[in-house]
């Protein structure tokens, strides 16, 4: 799959209306192919969460196009972003956000569900993708019983879960001490090695030296960057 | 990527996650059902305790007024005989399959004429009363179910006699001073001299005849000049008030039924229905509030529920659910809710009505329908709180959400 355009942003702005106007991104351009591994950086407020939101379909430009996996997300009805979500995209946040009274096979399940996966072919992809993460042994554990590290290991389990053309990741070592954010790095590269599209948000050097391209945002335009 | 068969799979998975949500907040879940459980209970007992009472209520009834049927002639019916009453009506009547007795009753045109009694101190003895003269047939003491304070009624021998004997009312009794008929006083009707041979204590209808003096019809004719008898009273045996109300006019005036009219008491059922209709009318207008209680309550606490569960929600829409499958699974939970809820008070409801009955010793009557439609009641209650919640699950942004 490396190779194959699955993000194309041209010309993205969002302006969040009001009585003052605010422009968080303004004209963005932007292109990931199959096995990109991006660090998003920026100042607080340089508009780092608006593009994570654009791109995971969780919010639209006022103006410009992005094509996800070839399909113009423009006209898109609710429906068919959330669909298109489900199939192609993967998130992981700095909070992990599990569901609290799902076990950590039951969260990464979830997922597999909500991409239209049956309930006995989405438990199989579940446990092996806690598998993938180490966490075989965890499977009944409700997320209160984890650790930090182990929960967002179940995070990117369910990121993996359904096969996604782009992972999108939110401070993901924010919350993590120094071993655990070693292991995330691990498996953030592992997934890059198998083709996986990502994009990470992060403050951490570690991260963004981890990436093959490091973008940043200032007050919502991206600046010019390129390989390392 | 994963193939598009979803929406097979769609319906089945948002119900999973409905009851899984349910079942994750079980307390809370209880808590919420209780309301509407407590209305659905209280509409059950109460169709269900209304229709038993009912059906025992018509069976201790007055039955005195639900046996009496009264003839009468039709306002404005007259023949150059007199009225269209004849004067044997009694024994007509009395013939008919279902009279348990019959009389007729006139009262006794007295041109103001007072009545008066020897026992009254001489002050009273010259103005009198104007008290209500009746003429009837012996049978009329079967009739209103008389009993005596003392004395004697007359019987067929006295009418056949029209001998001058009355009976007192309690109420005349004791305007006329008479305390016992031991030594048969005498009063008097205008001129007329009768003798009272009984003082009527209680009866169980026509309460008219406590303050009358009743005398045999024979006598009124001969004395007063009575023409014709002002209507026939019937005792009818519990239920023949219709068939008896269909026959007397023909018995008593057979070339023109038309000219007599009966005025029947209200059939059973119509009576059942009434009774029931009372009791169901102030109980489920209780049943009614306890439901309504019960929806505001699972439509405000699903709606505290969709606000402490914004993450979760969120979240949701992250991994791929759109609107519409938020706005689904909210409904489904209030949905089940509802139902179950309806479910478990339309039991409760009904084992009620059956332990009531068997403390009262009554026989339980209750229309199945009301209990097996409680859930499904239920389950409209449950989806209708369950819209303002959906709709503003619905329109949770995740990026806010999950951010927050």
């Amino acid at each position: 799959m490396n190779g194959s355009v699955v993000v194309s942003v041209q010309g993205v702005s969002r302006v969040f209306e009001g009585r003052s106007p605010v422009v968080a991104l303004d004209g963005v351009s932007l292109e990931l192919s199959a096995g990109d591994y991006v660090a998003l950086v920026g100042a607080s407020g340089s508009g780092k969460s608006t593009l994570l939101n654009v791109l995971g379909l969780l919010d639209q430009p006022s103006s410009g196009s992005y094509s996800l996996a070839g399909a113009d997300t423009a006209n898109m009805s609710d429906g068919q972003r959330a669909r298109l979500r489900a199939e192609h995209i993967g998130f992981v946040f700095q909070s992990f956000h599990l569901v609290p009274w799902k076990s950590a096979l039951a969260n990464v399940e979830l997922a597999a569900r909500y991409a239209g996966v049956g309930r006995r072919d989405a438990r199989t992809r579940a446990a092996d993708a806690l598998g993938a993460v180490g966490l075989d042994h965890r499977m009944a554990a409700l997320p209160e019983t984890l650790s930090g590290g182990e929960r967002q290991r179940v995070a990117v389990a369910r990121a993996l879960v359904t096969d996604p053309s782009l992972l999108l990741a939110d401070e993901p070592t924010g919350n993590l001490d120094s071993n655990n954010t070693e292991a995330v790095l691990r498996l953030l590269e592992e997934l890059h090695s198998a083709g996986i599209a990502l994009v990470v948000v992060t403050h951490d050097h570690a991260v963004a030296e981890s990436a093959t391209r490091t973008v940043e945002l200032v007050d919502g335009r991206l600046l010019p960057s390129g390989p390392k | 990527m994963i193939g598009p068969n979803r929406m097979a799979l769609a319906a089945s998975f948002v119900v999973s996650e409905a009851l899984g949500a349910l079942e994750s907040r079980r307390f809370r879940t209880l808590l919420t059902s209780i309301g509407l459980v407590v209305g659905s209970l209280t509409v059950v007992v109460t169709l269900g305790v209304s229709q038993t009472a009912a059906a025992q209520i018509v069976q201790s009834l007055d039955q005195f007024e639900a046996t009496h049927v009264r003839v009468v002639p039709v306002v404005g019916s007259s023949d150059e005989g007199g009225g269209p009453l004849p004067w044997n009506s009694q024994a007509r009547l009395e013939a008919l399959n279902g009279v348990v007795a019959a009389s007729t009753r006139s009262e006794v045109a007295l041109q103001g004429a007072l009545t008066r009694s020897i026992q009254l101190p001489t002050s009273q003895l010259a103005d009198g009363f104007e008290l209500e003269v009746i003429a009837a047939d012996a049978a009329i003491f079967d009739v209103v179910d008389a009993e005596l304070n003392s004395g004697r009624f007359f019987d067929h021998g006295h009418v056949e006699r029209a001998d001058n004997v009355a009976l007192l009312g309690r109420g005349a009794a004791e305007r006329l001073n008479l305390r016992s008929v031991a030594a048969q006083p005498s009063i008097f009707i205008g001129d007329v001299q009768v003798v009272v041979i009984g003082v009527i204590g209680e009866l169980s209808r026509d309460e008219a005849l406590l303050n009358a003096v009743i005398v045999p019809v024979s006598f009124a004719r001969e004395t007063f000049g009575l023409v014709n008898p002002d209507e026939v009273s019937v005792e009818v045996e519990l239920g023949a008030g219709d068939l008896i109300g269909a026959q007397a006019p023909i018995s008593l005036s057979p070339n023109d039924p038309s000219r007599v009219r009966a005025v029947v008491p209200a059939s059973l059922d119509t009576v059942r229905g009434q009774v029931q209709s009372d009791i169901e009318a102030l109980f489920l207008l209780v049943g009614a509030a306890s439901v309504l209680l019960g929806a505001i309550g699972i439509a405000n606490i699903t709606l505290v529920s969709v606000l402490e569960r914004r993450h979760e929600i969120g979240l949701r829409r992250a991994l791929g659910s759109s609107r519409g499958k938020i706005a689904s699974q909210i409904m489904i939970e209030s949905f089940v809710l509802g139902s179950v809820s309806g479910l478990v008070g339309g039991t409760i409801g009904m084992l009620l009505v059956v332990l009531i009955a068997a403390g009262q010793e009554w026989t339980p009557v209750l229309d199945l329908v009301f209990p097996l439609a409680a859930p499904i009641v239920g389950g409209l209650v449950g989806l209708l709180s369950g819209v303002h919640p959906a709709l503003r699950a619905a329109r949770v942004e995740p990026a806010d959400a999950l951010r927050s």
